[in-house]
């Protein structure tokens, strides 16, 4: 399985990857919306962890685009609560669950076991 | 894979095995019955099928047994006949072709009959199949007329020859004909009576069967109807006993509960404390955002309906959405049974629920969770009045009385003009955004002022209000706002009151117990460079401002020093004051845009520490000049024409805007070069601010400001002088 991580702070890219490195083959990072759709196209990840506020292209738009890129791909979107209603916005454009900033690896655990079954029910 | 249905094994696949086993398990009866049914009138219908067969050949026989009764008379007519011809030497033929074709038609009749075979039908002439009659009747009759047919045979076949027929032969057949012809027509009139009772016990066969066919059907469906009626009885009387446990089940309930559908619409069914949360019993059925819209704001009913429509999505997870719930916690505005709107702070959960049916419905719990945050908050309230009473305490210490009462007199009075502003908006969209336009410089006055004196928690309480303020102002510019908006504002202005009647009560009681806390004051504006001559009192509250230019250049990451000059006769109170407000506002500015860091500075060839001046001079005749100045980057005008051209879309400003032009922007609108507002400036309040006051004490304004160098600010004014609507005399250079 390959995931890819999509958040512009180095420190949660390295949180999560630390934490899911030993579940998925190949990790990939990107910092902005467009680094992710880039390297979605090439590696067709099976999960995405994605950030809403990024430079360049935030987290909706990329998610928009990421649904023709990687359609099979589950999305997870990872961020704070201080924009409920982008993060509304991001699950109606086809991402398949929230995790809200800060989180435990437990709580990433449990939430990645619950898109990667929803996204298979697809 | 295979199910038994009824007595018939069928294969079927698993789906077809679970849909069949569904279908046969509920409307067993049905399909039993309806299949009954169809094979009683299958049957009814098989049998008068071949019943009318049988009808049918049985005319036939009838028809044929008839003629044979016809034909042995026939015979006879024909033997006499030619007998008598030939008696008188006539010509005989006619009568001998006659006997001839009776003769053959009825003996292969008679055979048919007998043996089975073809016969000429009576109707149409041509041949047709006849089975042998099987009757113990028939066969009996017909046995007697083969045997009587043997002895017309022999006695009328010499008859049939081509020769010419003698007396001889004509005689004998003659005879037998007449002795027998009678007991031959008899046999076949007889037979057909056989034939015709047959027919009838045939008719009454079908009549009874079709009677018995039809009176199962009627029976079965009379069973069918009394079955449906007696389960249509136990159905209703089992859903009128689930819709009264629901009913008592619902209004036991403590939280309000409903369903949503998929179309977001709410159930028909609701549990009674909705109602009392909602203060209606208009519910049911309606969508929800649309219900919602009427007790929360616009947007969170959006936010609401958008996320309740996540619980739908086959994508989502429903179990990683419940952080997103906008409803969490969520101020309401019910409509009390007084028709007044009563605050309510309401809790919703969703929990999805899969029906039978498969299809997903919303299970909405809605707690009326008022008196648990009312509480809380009372609770936050005491505890935040408790810090900030502490707070204010530690800071009135090292104030001035005068000073700290100048301050209370100014603020009561600000507020109370706040207080009147909000009390006299008509609760119209217009009205409230003029209402805040107006209180905004108010706040901003006593915020400033409240920190000059170094009353730094009291000076944040008004920063949050004008916070508030602000935020009302820039959503007015999206959508209208109404009453409710502004009721949150009220009640800080209460606590921010209180705090100064509580400043009073705390400064008055600290004379009473004779603290002359005033005397040990030695605050940190003895730094400022005061002038030697200036009255103690007025001294020190001029020194004052150096707290605060401390305070703000820490926050502001300058270094600067204040130089306070003149002041040696006092001026009239409200004059004193309003110069005081002014330089307070033009302090923060100098600081908050006109002072350099210590490398900027340095990079310019200026003293690392900034130094802002305020110097009052008078001719000894009344007239004062008032110059507030600083070293700092002067004014940036390209920048300030950049943001006015940002604000201003109109055609007015579309062109070069000459200097003077530009200040006026920045004394009467809400303007501001930072592009985020903070504690210090970036609202755009304080310039207009110094203009108003300006203004209140009929001063005329000049402002000098050289980039890289100095801005300085030179208020002209008499004490006698009127006030004059217009002070901006700017002088630029």
């Amino acid at each position: 399985m390959k995931l890819l991580i999509v958040d512009d702070s180095l420190v949660i890219r390295n949180k999560i990857s630390r934490s899911l490195l030993s579940r998925f083959a190949k990790v990939e990072r990107a910092e902005n919306g467009r680094q992710a759709l880039e390297s979605a196209k090439k590696e067709l990840p099976d999960l995405i962890t994605m950030d809403l506020t990024m430079p360049e292209m935030g987290g909706v738009e990329c998610i928009r685009h990421m649904v023709t890129v990687a359609p099979k791909a589950a999305i997870l979107v990872v961020s704070a609560l201080s924009d409920k209603h982008t993060a509304i916005t991001a699950l109606k454009y086809g991402a398949n669950g929230f995790l809200c900033k800060p989180f435990t690896e437990s709580d990433l655990q449990s939430a990645i076991e619950q898109v990667l079954k929803v996204a298979g029910q697809r | 894979m295979a199910i038994v249905f009824g007595w018939v094994e069928l294969p079927v696949g698993r789906g077809k095995l679970v849909v069949f086993s569904k279908l046969f398990g509920k409307y067993r009866f049905l399909v039993i019955s309806i299949a009954l049914f169809i094979i009683f009138d299958l049957g009814v219908l098989i049998l008068n099928f071949y019943t009318s067969g049988r009808i049918a050949e049985q005319t036939e026989l009838i028809n044929l047994a008839a003629r044979q009764s016809t034909l042995s008379q026939q015979m006879s007519k024909a033997t006499l006949y030619i007998k008598s011809q030939k008696l008188q030497q006539w010509v005989y033929q006619s009568g001998l072709e006659e006997l001839r074709s009776h003769y053959t038609l009825f003996g292969e009749t008679l055979n048919a009959l007998t043996h089975g075979g073809r016969a000429t039908s009576t109707e149409t002439g041509e041949k047709i199949h006849v089975d042998p009659v099987t009757t113990e009747r028939g066969r009996f009759l017909l046995s007697q007329a083969n045997q009587l047919w043997s002895g017309f045979e022999t006695a009328i076949s010499p008859l049939m020859k081509d020769t010419l027929i003698t007396d001889e032969e004509i005689k004998p057949a003659s005879e037998f004909i007449a002795r027998n012809n009678l007991v031959l027509f008899d046999l076949m009139t007889q037979l057909t009576d056989h034939f015709s009772h047959e027919a009838e016990a045939q008719t009454t066969l079908l009549r009874r069967a079709q009677v018995a066919g039809i009176s199962l059907a009627t029976i079965n469906f009379f069973v069918i109807l009394f079955h449906f009626l007696k389960q249509l009885r136990t159905r209703d009387r089992r859903l009128e006993l689930k819709q009264h446990e629901s009913d008592q089940l619902l209004a036991s309930i403590d939280d309000g509960v409903c369903l949503v559908d998929a179309n977001l619409r709410i159930g028909l069914q609701h549990s009674g404390r909705l109602e009392e949360i909602f203060g209606t019993n208009q519910i049911a059925g309606r969508k929800f955002a649309a219900f919602l819209n009427r007790y929360v704001t616009e947007s969170t009913a959006r936010s609401a309906h958008d996320f309740i429509s996540l619980y739908f999505k086959q994508h989502v997870s429903p179990d990683l959405i419940g952080d997103l719930n906008p409803l969490k916690e969520v101020k309401a505005f019910v409509e009390a049974p007084s028709g007044k709107h009563e605050e309510k702070f309401l809790n919703f959960s969703f929990a999805p629920l899969v029906q039978e049916d498969g299809e997903t419905v919303l299970l909405v719990t809605v707690q009326d969770i008022t008196d648990r945050v009312k509480l809380r908050s009372t609770q936050e309230a005491s505890e935040t009045k408790m810090h900030t009473q502490l707070a204010l305490f530690s800071q009135i210490l090292p104030i001035n009385p005068d000073e700290l009462r100048l301050f209370i007199d100014q603020g009561m009075s600000s507020l109370a003009k706040v207080n009147q502003v909000l009390k006299s908006q008509r609760g119209q969209a217009q009205s409230i955004a003029e209402s805040l336009t107006q209180i905004m410089p108010l706040a901003h006055r006593v915020k400033g002022d409240a920190r000059s004196i170094g009353l730094t928690t009291l000076g944040e309480q008004v920063h949050a209000f004008e916070e508030d303020i602000a935020l009302l102002l820039q959503r007015a510019k999206a959508e209208p706002l109404s009453g409710r908006d502004v009721l949150p504002l009220t009640v800080e202005l209460k606590q921010i009151i209180e705090n100064i009647e509580l400043l009073k009560s705390l400064c008055e009681r600290l004379q009473q117990y004779g603290i002359r806390y005033d005397q040990s004051v030695t605050n940190q504006g003895a730094k400022a460079l005061a002038g030697p001559t200036m009255p103690p009192a007025i001294n020190q509250r001029w020194h004052g401002l150096q707290t605060m230019v401390d305070e703000i250049a820490a926050e502001q990451g300058v270094a600067a020093m204040l130089d306070v000059r003149g002041f040696e006769h006092p001026l009239p109170r409200h004059v004193e004051q309003s110069l005081y407000s002014m330089a307070v506002q033009l302090v923060r500015n100098s600081l908050a845009h006109g002072i350099e860091s210590a490398d900027g500075r340095r990079a310019n060839r200026k003293p690392s520490v900034g130094r802002i001046q305020l110097a009052l001079s008078d001719d000894g005749q009344g007239n004062y000049r008032f110059v507030v100045e600083d070293d700092g980057r002067g004014f940036d005008y390209a920048a300030i024409e950049r943001a006015v051209k940002a604000q201003h879309a109109e055609p007015a400003v579309d062109r070069a805007l000459s200097k003077a032009e530009l200040l006026k922007f920045v004394f009467t609108e809400s303007f501001s070069t930072k592009t985020q507002a903070d504690a210090t400036a970036g609202r755009g309040v304080g310039l207009p601010l110094v203009w108003d006051l300006a203004k209140q004490i009929g001063a005329k304004v000049q402002v000098r400001s050289v980039a890289k160098e100095f801005t300085q600010f030179i208020f002209l004014f008499s004490c006698s002088s009127q006030v004059d609507d217009s002070p901006l005399n700017a002088k630029v250079a």
